[in-house]
């Protein structure tokens, strides 16, 4: 660290540390302000004189940061002979307070899909309890959606309302996008099989031959069961 | 479980020339391993599940590429690449079963490295057994997969012998459709094999899905023109529409005529080591209308004999499924 004003009169952090730790005091984390949490308190005592230690607690106004949601609707194709299922269209929008850059915004509401289509039909965990090994251990077994399995042209959409609780209006979605994709693609599947609830995740091609077919035998619960820890 | 260090060392043979090829493949038996496009091998290798002495990488011979019309029929090298075998006029125009196939084998990068020859000569991609462990097809004296507990969700559904792997290739079974041969060559000469019979299962060879021996390179594949121009149907169901091995597959060739058919071949893959021909079907279709109600008159037989693992019982609906399509389409 240097001196703005004059660049020549540095020093290395481990110096700022060593002083700190000789003027002790406010600049240890020895003295502390009386407002900060007794969780918060504990854990300055136990650091104090190791270092440069500053410690303040958050007194801007405020209630909590209300999560961005994300609404999304899904429309697919399901063929009953093979169990695939064809994503043919996705809109989503986000209650995600002022859209601070457009493009990043876009981009997270439509990579967010994409994950969320994973979540829902491809990604599973695949693990032989027997010999405690995991089955899929490579990229291409892990089977994260492709270009191939999501529309190319969907839509995403922001209300843009500034969150007054955050000083630049916004909110965060970076999960919010996968979760609404995840559930909409569940809720498609579950439509298009007349109400049909497999209430796990994924519902992977296999699961839904099996369960057109009336297959009781490897429905592929048995699997699941072991996944759901 | 072997430890993920370095690469063993490796002896690299590149020959340009199909007779020194022959030269070296016979002098290293069982200590070479032959390369194409790697697409199979290099996994092998990189998982150090299995290595070789010496690789003999067979790519910079191009007298083994390229698709050339015979008097009766097409002749393919074997070290021509899947995006070359998709998309080629003249397969396309008379072989279009084959076109199909191709071009739905794993991904475009991969096609364009992957040759038809390790497409049909590729190992099984039973994951305990590309984990390196012991089994049976490994020389080892159980089979993790066909346990109650196993996951053996993309497993055999027929010809299991100890070994319950399914075979990954999707050119197989349309070549097998269209009673392609291969050509293999070794030092004592050329030999032909009906496609058919080229893939072998774990109750003949349990080390091998082909009958391909040291020493033996597989340098061409000629499909016959018997089939030209048949009515094709092909389909492959995989998890993911890219980048993916089949659940099940199948290759079907009918000859109509007034809309019955004549004769057929159906072929499915993925069900069990080898590519699954349907006799069965075909003898029952026979002389039927070519439509939806001889299809699913007939689907039930395609999983006739079908043994199920723990988790692969969706693949007879699947395969019933699919041969039902076949017909209907």
């Amino acid at each position: 660290m240097f001196n703005i004003a004059d660049p020549s009169k540095s020093m290395s952090y481990g110096q700022a540390a060593q002083r700190a730790m000789e003027l002790g005091g406010k600049f240890s984390g020895e003295e502390y302000p009386d407002d900060i949490n007794p969780l918060t308190q504990l854990a300055v005592q136990g650091l104090a004189g190791t270092g440069l230690v500053g410690v303040a607690k958050d007194n801007l106004p405020g209630v909590g940061q209300p999560p961005g949601n994300v609404v999304g609707f899904m429309e697919i194709e399901l063929d009953t002979d093979t169990g695939k299922v064809k994503v043919l269209d996705y809109a989503a929008v986000a209650d995600c307070g002022t859209v601070v850059h457009p493009k990043n915004f876009d981009n997270a509401m439509r990579g967010g899909m994409v994950w969320g289509i994973g979540l829902t039909n491809y990604e599973r965990h695949v693990y032989d309890p027997q010999n405690g090994l995991p089955a899929n251990t490579g990229l291409y077994q892990c089977k994260p959606p492709t270009n191939q399995d999501v529309p190319i042209e969907t839509y995403a959409g922001g209300v843009n309302i500034p969150d007054p609780q955050n000083p630049t209006g916004g909110r965060g979605i970076g999960e919010p996008t996968q979760g609404a994709a995840a559930a909409a693609l569940a809720s498609a599947i579950r439509d298009a099989l007349g109400g049909h609830m497999f209430n796990t995740a994924p519902t992977t091609t296999d699961m839904i031959i099996n369960h057109l077919a009336g297959n009781e035998i490897s429905s592929g619960t048995g699997s699941l069961r072991t996944n759901t820890f | 479980m072997p430890a993920h260090d370095v690469m063993p060392n490796m002896d690299l043979y590149q020959p340009v020339q199909v007779e020194d090829a022959l030269a070296i493949a016979d002098r290293l038996a069982e200590r070479g391993w032959l390369v194409g496009g790697g697409q199979d091998t290099y996994g092998w290798l990189k998982d150090r599940a299995k290595s070789a002495d010496a690789l003999i990488d067979l790519s910079g011979i191009e007298s083994l590429r390229g698709i050339r019309e015979t008097a009766n029929g097409i002749e393919i090298g074997a070290l021509t690449t899947l995006t070359e075998v998709a998309e080629s006029e003249i397969i396309h125009n008379s072989y279009s079963l084959l076109s199909q196939a191709a071009a739905v084998v794993a991904s475009p990068q991969i096609r364009n490295i992957g040759t038809l020859g390790g497409n049909v000569s590729q190992d099984v991609r039973c994951w305990y057994y590309r984990r390196g462990l012991s089994c049976y097809r490994a020389g080892g004296n159980l089979c993790y997969a066909d346990t109650p507990q196993g996951m053996n969700r993309e497993h055999a559904l027929f010809e299991q012998s100890r070994c319950v792997a399914a075979g990954a290739s999707d050119t197989a079974p349309a070549l097998v459709a269209l009673d392609a041969t291969m050509v293999i060559q070794n030092l004592d000469g050329t030999r032909t094999v009906s496609a058919e019979d080229f893939f072998v299962g774990p109750a003949n060879d349990i080390e091998s899905t082909t009958v391909l021996r040291p020493g033996d390179i597989l340098t061409a594949v000629r499909i016959p023109n018997t089939w030209a121009n048949a009515t094709f149907y092909w389909e492959k169901v995989a998890d993911r529409n890219v980048w993916d091995f089949s659940l099940v597959n199948v290759a079907a060739a009918f000859k109509v005529s007034g809309g019955t058919i004549q004769d057929s071949r159906i072929v499915a893959g993925a069900v069990q080591t080898t590519p699954r021909r349907l006799t069965n079907v075909e003898a029952a279709v026979r002389g039927q209308a070519k439509n939806a109600q001889t299809g699913e008159s007939v689907k039930a037989l395609a999983a006739e004999g079908a043994r199920t693992l723990a988790h692969n019982g969706f693949k007879v609906p699947l395969l019933q499924n699919l041969v039902k399509r076949a017909i209907s389409a």
